[in-house]
Formats: structure tokens, sequence, C-alpha cells
């Protein structure tokens, strides 16, 4: 008898379609959800990438060649947008956290996944909005992906659609959070209590309260400046009595968060992989889980630190400082926690593992240098440099995507029921791994000597940096294309490799690959923690249990 | 009656609202350079001498200026020092007054004001502080590179309302750019004055509203705590939405699971006992 998957049967908000198209669009299925935000979500991805090359272009000569700098300014302002919304902040939970949380916590699907469905509808509009904007009247924004006031209530570029864009953008983001919350507290397997879930799960919880609590400010914001913009109103122009600062403060409240709102899962994602290449359990469970909810507290207290130098006073910089200090603690834990588990065990290099190792590595530079930034006396030097972008880079580049890369290379035998080639997976890694250091490393030298932050041009004495991450930008796009067409060539050839090739423990892997429509039959009762091995071997086994009676 | 002066008041303000001033920014547009000034020294020359065929700081004051001007003219002095160019080879700096009243004496007295705090080597004749008795030559330059001022007449006392900001010249008198505020960057200015040299014109991207604002600012003091009240609503939303969750616990089917399995378990425990 053939198995019949989720790709086989879908249940759709209007009962069943014949169409194969309208089966999926109008899926409820949180499984064919996540494909619809992996194939949009990578077609931005695409188009940003192309847009960050050609401002490498740009700059690989001083002067003018590419783009003129109206031009450069929206294509930055683009790329950001397309990064920071479309992109890294829904990234790993609408893709892995759709397809995977109802898994890993033995549900059916989420609580609401007629809701998760209108969350990608909005996602798609907002998406929509933001190309279309491209397109009419002076272009993209050029304001930067931040909006700053007053520069945004000013310019003549559509910023009022790219803010439209990013509030529905927002909402979706504020839906997708309230779902998983409901269904973590709600749709938990018997048994399972809060520190029996995989780790992946307590970072997508604590990222979901970040999305419910943090997003609304941030659409707020973006209203009053549509408001300020429409009915000239002086909120935050001083020209008219408003106030800029009140900007930036009310921006970074949502800002600063989305940024944990991103690494969190990612977190969540290395705390998966590493206790199953490692073959054992992990080590320090309850710290890695709880330092996840304190990075989303702490995470909402240091906004302040991108005001350093806009007019604050010095006792709120001392406090803001501090508290960004604070934040490194629960992250520091973490890494201690990984290396530990690692220490002395028997490792498989297999690929998803590499990614980990990678970015520990790249992601504690980008940590560090986020210290760096963190320091009063220091700041003023290095703010608006090169050295903060290449020091977001590496934390959200070398850390967030780079731990999505890990995702689906760990999950593709899920999602597929097949297995990549792993020598060209490893290629890749190693291609991405040092043409992302090419690009991004120069820049933290360029940065401290003084190179500004968002300049199309630059002084001659500049170029060789500028050179170096040029060729490392073609590197590490050579490198994404061919693991892209790697894993692609692996949908259709290939080798199938049973429900669990890694030998994992979590509940996902105790189903079939790919998995039935209802993911369990039966709901399996959880009363151990969710990653017990016993000489290299997953300790429990239920997959008898969950199948029986089909 | 009430409906006239209504009526003017309104006409009033709109006039003085058009005539707003500020850097309105001019590109491809060149200043007259034959135009003659006063130099502090007593000399008259035209701005093409001046200029001497190099890019050239161009910044607009009057030498009587209570409030905008030192500050920007000291913060001149002190980035023109760090640029990492040699000011009267590489570059030179032009500072007119608006003030036609302003005669070559107040110049030199501003100059020497200025240039105590210079400490690194720097030719005198790099930086000239030029005056005229013609409001149309005022005139025709600030109209040229879109500086728009007003002058106010206060017991006695005239005053300006002027924006802050420097323009790089090119050699040929076209404006290159703009730098607005009272702080610049050496990297800026460096940038501004290379591309000058090359005759080139580039739009300004951070546009800082500073004004020399004669009057009390405090009164136009707008105060909305936005993050306070949107803060305060959306954190008892959630706290109550919290509580709810943790008080209702799993969804009944599951729960009702959960109880039937502790059962067996609490029964085959028993029953190896």
């Amino acid at each position: 008898m053939t198995r019949k998957t989720f790709y086989d049967e879908t249940h759709t908000v209007f009962g069943h379609h014949e169409n194969k198209l309208f089966q999926w669009i109008f899926s409820i299925d949180h499984k064919r959800i996540a494909f619809l935000y992996m194939i949009v979500m990578f077609a931005f991805f695409v188009v940003a990438l192309g847009v960050a090359l050609s401002m490498r272009l740009e700059l690989f000569f001083p002067g003018e060649q590419l783009l003129t700098p109206d031009q450069f300014n929206q294509a930055f302002t683009l790329h950001g947008v397309i990064m920071v919304f479309l992109f890294i902040i829904p990234g790993i939970p609408a893709i892995f956290g759709n397809f995977l949380l109802p898994l890993l916590i033995g549900a059916k699907d989420v609580s609401f996944p007629r809701l998760n469905l209108f969350s990608w509808w909005l996602f798609l509009a907002g998406a929509i909005i933001a190309i279309v904007s491209l397109f009419v009247g002076d272009g993209f924004a050029d304001t930067g992906w931040t909006f700053y006031a007053p520069y945004s209530v000013n310019t003549n570029t559509n910023v009022l659609m790219a803010l439209t864009a990013a509030y529905i953008l927002g909402m979706a983001s504020i839906l997708t959070g309230l779902n998983f919350v409901v269904t973590i507290h709600r749709l938990r397997a018997p048994g399972m209590d809060f520190f029996k879930m995989p780790l992946f799960v307590w970072g997508l919880y604590s990222t979901a309260w970040i999305q419910v609590l943090a997003t609304p400010v941030v659409g707020i914001t973006l209203i009053l400046v549509i408001i300020e913009k429409t009915l000239g109103i002086g909120i935050f122009d001083p020209s008219k009595g408003g106030d800029p600062i009140l900007y930036e403060h009310l921006f970074w409240i949502y800002s600063h968060p989305a940024v944990y709102l991103m690494i969190l899962p990612a977190f969540g994602v290395v705390s998966e992989i590493v206790p199953t290449f490692c073959r054992r359990t992990i080590f320090g469970y309850r710290a890695i889980a709880i330092s996840s909810a304190m990075i989303s507290i702490i995470g909402y207290l240091v906004w302040g630190h991108h005001l350093f130098s806009s007019g604050m006073s010095e006792w709120a910089k001392v406090v803001f400082s501090f508290l960004t200090f604070f934040v490194s603690i629960p992250t520091g834990i973490k890494f201690f926690d990984w290396i530990a588990t690692m220490y002395k065990g028997s490792i498989v290099m297999a690929t998803p593992m590499l990614w980990v190792v990678g970015t520990i590595v790249t992601f504690a530079i980008g940590g560090l240098t986020g210290v760096v930034l963190a320091t009063l006396g220091i700041t003023i030097h290095l703010h608006d440099t090169y050295y903060v972008v290449a020091h977001f880079h590496y934390a959200m580049l070398g850390g967030v995507i780079f731990m999505m890369f890990a995702a689906m290379h760990y999950w593709f035998p899920k999602f597929f029921g097949k297995m990549y080639n792993e020598t060209k997976a490893k290629f890749a890694f190693w291609t991405i791994f040092i043409g992302f250091n090419l690009l991004w490393f120069p820049m933290f030298i360029a940065g401290a000597l003084g190179m500004p932050r968002r300049y199309f041009d630059y002084l001659p004495e500049f170029t060789i940096y500028h050179q170096i991450s040029g060729v490392g930008a073609f590197v590490i796009i050579f490198g994404m294309l061919y693991m892209g067409y790697n894993l692609y060539k692996a949908i259709s050839n290939g080798e199938p490799c049973g429900r669990n090739p890694w030998n994992a423990t979590t509940l996902e892997w105790q189903i079939d690959s790919p998995p039935l429509l209802e993911n369990f039959v039966n709901t399996p009762y959880i009363d151990f923690e969710p990653y017990d091995y016993k000489d290299g071997k997953p300790v429990h086994d239920l997959y008898d249990e969950i199948h029986k009676g089909r | 009656m009430l409906f006239r002066t209504l009526l003017t008041i309104f006409l009033v303000t709109t006039t003085l609202f058009s005539k707003e001033i500020g850097i309105y920014e001019q590109q491809e547009v060149a200043i007259d350079l034959d135009l003659k000034f006063t130099n502090e020294y007593n000399q008259t020359k035209t701005l093409r001498e001046y200029m001497n065929d190099k890019p050239t700081i161009l910044t607009i004051n009057y030498y009587n200026c209570p409030t905008l001007c030192s500050p920007l003219l000291y913060e001149v002095a002190d980035v023109v020092q760090r640029v990492g160019l040699e000011p009267g080879k590489d570059f030179n700096v032009l500072t007119l007054s608006i003030e036609k009243n302003d005669t070559f004496k107040h110049a030199k007295t501003t100059k020497d004001k200025i240039f105590k705090t210079i400490k690194t080597p720097f030719k005198v004749n790099a930086w000239n502080f030029l005056s005229t008795q013609s409001q149309e030559d005022i005139d025709n330059i600030t109209d040229s590179v879109g500086f728009k001022y007003e002058r106010r007449v206060k017991d006695g006392v005239v005053d300006y309302l002027h924006p802050a900001a420097i323009i790089v010249l090119t050699p040929t008198g076209k404006v290159s750019r703009y730098l607005n505020g009272i702080k610049y960057l050496p990297f800026d200015l460096k940038l501004a004055i290379l591309e000058a040299s090359d005759e080139k014109t580039r739009p300004t991207i951070a546009n800082t509203l500073l004004y020399c604002f004669a009057y009390d600012a405090e009164s136009k003091t707008y105060i909305f705590k936005a993050e306070k009240i949107v803060g305060g609503i959306i954190f008892f939303i959630v706290l109550s939405f919290f509580i709810y969750l943790i008080r209702t616990g799993r969804r009944s089917d599951i729960a009702e699971l959960q109880k039937k399995k502790e059962e067996e378990k609490k029964k085959n425990n028993d029953s190896t006992k």
C-alpha cells in the first residue's frame, strides 16, 4: 500500500479543490503553509542578494560606476527592507516553525490553521505592496530600512507604500506569534510539560512572545509617520514641533527585540542539531531553555543603545550600556552549553553539524563585536561606520541565515524523504564560509579606520577593503547558488533515506518522512526528556505506538 | 471686522510661511565669480581671485551673529585641520557676511577670534572673511546657492534668521555639495572637496534641521508620551492573555488523554508494587 503524505492530500479553507494550485494557496495544513512561505521568502532573498551585489559592484572602485547616489540610497533601503521584514524576521519561525512546531510537540496542526493561512496571505499582500512601490512614482523609499524621521516625512520617494507594506507584514508576524503561543500552551502532547519540550520549541515560544508584544509598537509608529506625512501633523518633524528622537525610541523598542526575534529560533535550531550529531543529551537543558526566555525579556530593555549618539541623558546611556552587556550573559550560557555538549562527544560532522560549528565561529565574532559597540566610549568612534555593518552581518547572516541553512540541511530528509549529496553540500558550506569572511571581515578594519556606512563613494585609501569585500561577495553568492542547486537536485534525484537518517530523538523523526496529512495517527504520550541517548542510539522509539491501527 | 482681521492674519502668516528660511539645494548652478568683495585686510578682489582655481568651502554668516555663526566657524576651523588636506594648496575657505554694514574691521576681529583656535600650520590667505556694501551682490550669491534667510530688527538690533550649512564649491564656482548643520565629519568634508576638485555635483543625504532662532524655542515644546500609553495598553492586554493561557491549560481532548494516561501509569505503578 502506498502511503498518502501531505503532498497527496490536504485540507483547504474552502473544502476540496480540484485545482492543484488552489490546493496549495488555500491549504490550511501547517506543512504546506511552511512551503508557501519558503517559496515567497526565497524569491525575495534572491532579489535582495542581487541588490546587495549591485551595491558591492558600485563600491568596487571609488566614484560613480553602476548606481547613481540616489539609486544607491534606494538600493540599500530595498536590500534592508527585504532582508529584515521579508526574510530574516519571518524566516525560521515561518518556514521551520510552521512545519516543525506541531511535529515537535505531537500535535496535528497549529491551534488556528485558518489564521495561519491568513498570516501568509497578509505576508504576500505586504510583499506585493513593497514590490509595487518600486515601480510607481519616484521609486522605492531611500530612507534605509529604519525609516528615520524627519527624512522619511520629507522625502518624495514611496515611503508611504513601504510603511504600509511593513505594517501589513507586522500584522502577519503578530498573528503567527499568537498562533504559536496558543499552540504551545494548548496542544502539547499529553505528558509533555514545559521542560520536556525540545529546545527549538522554547526558541519559538520566546520568539512568539516578542512578536506579540513588540510588533504593535512599530505598527503604531509606522502609522504615526503615515499620519504625519499625509496630514502634516508634527509628531516627529522638528520643523513642525515634533521630536525625531521619539521616533528613534519607538522604532527601536520594536526593532531591537526584533533582533532577538531573529536569533532565538536560530539558537533553537543549534540546540536541536548539536545533541543529534554528538549522540548525547544536551548539556544544561534547563539553562538553555530559561536563557531563551531571559534573552527575550532583557532584549526589551536595551533599545537605547541605538541612540547613544543621537542625544540621550548620560544616565540613560550608562543604564542601556550595562543592560546590553547583560544580554550577552544568557547568550554566553547557550554557547558554553553547546560546547560542553560537544566536549568529549563522538561528533558526526555531517553537513548540518558543520554549519553549526561554522556558525558558532561567525556568530561569536558578531556577538563579541556587539559588546564592543555597547561600550559607551568606543561606540562614538564606531557609530554609523562599516564596523556596525560588519557586526550585524556577522550576527544576522553569519548567525540567523547560516542557521537557516543548517536547518534546511537538517530537516531536508523530513521535508522530502530524500537525502542530498553530502560532498556537494560540504563544498557549498566551505565556499559560503570563506566568501562570507572575505566579504565582511575587511569591513571591521575599514569601519575602525573611519569608513562610514550607507555611502555610495569613498576615499581612495579604502579601495583595498572594498575590493576584498567585492571578491568575497562573488564567492558567497556562488556558494549559495551551488547550495540551492544541490538541494533542488536532491528533491527529485536524492536517495530515499527513511524516517530517521540522523538517529535523532525528537518526535518529528518518529514519524514517516514526508509526514502524513495530520502528522500523528495516535497522539503520543511523552514523559521523558527530549534528547535521551544510550550507546549512541535514541532511547525511545514511539513509531509503532504512533502508527498503531493505521 | 472680525473676518477682515482674520483674513489679514491669514494672509500675513501665509506670506511669512512662503518665505521659509532654509537651504534650498541647487544643482549645477554657478555663482558669479566676477563679483568683488573686500577681505579682512581691506583688499578688494574678485571671487575668482580669492578661490584661485581651487575647490572652496563657502560659509555664509554675519560678524555680529550672537548664536549660530560662532559654533559653525569654530567647527569649520576644527574640521579643516582634521581633513587631511592642505588649506591653500588643496582647497580654500571663504566666509561671506550677509550684513552689508559689516566692514573689514568686523571681519578682522572675527578672523582673529577664530584663528586663535587653529593649532596646525594654516596659510593666512587660505581663509578669507569677506564683506561688501552692495546688498545686490550679497543676494546674488545667496540666491545662487539657495540660502534663504530673513532680516529682523528688534529693539534696534539687527538680527538674522538663517540656516546653518557650509557649501563646497568647485574651482569654477559650481555648487558641489552642501553639508548641513554645525557638525561636519572630516570624512564628509574630504569627500566633498575631492568631488569638487573633479567638478562633480551631488545632492545631500542627511539634512539636519537647524536654524538660528533668536527667540525662545522652549515655548514650542511638544510632548506626547506615546510610548507610555501604547506600552501600557499592550502590556495589560498581553498580561491578561498570558494569565488566561496559564489558567486554561491544554485543549480539552488532550487534557482528557493526559488524565487517562496518568491514571494508567498510576495503575501500572500500583500493580508492580
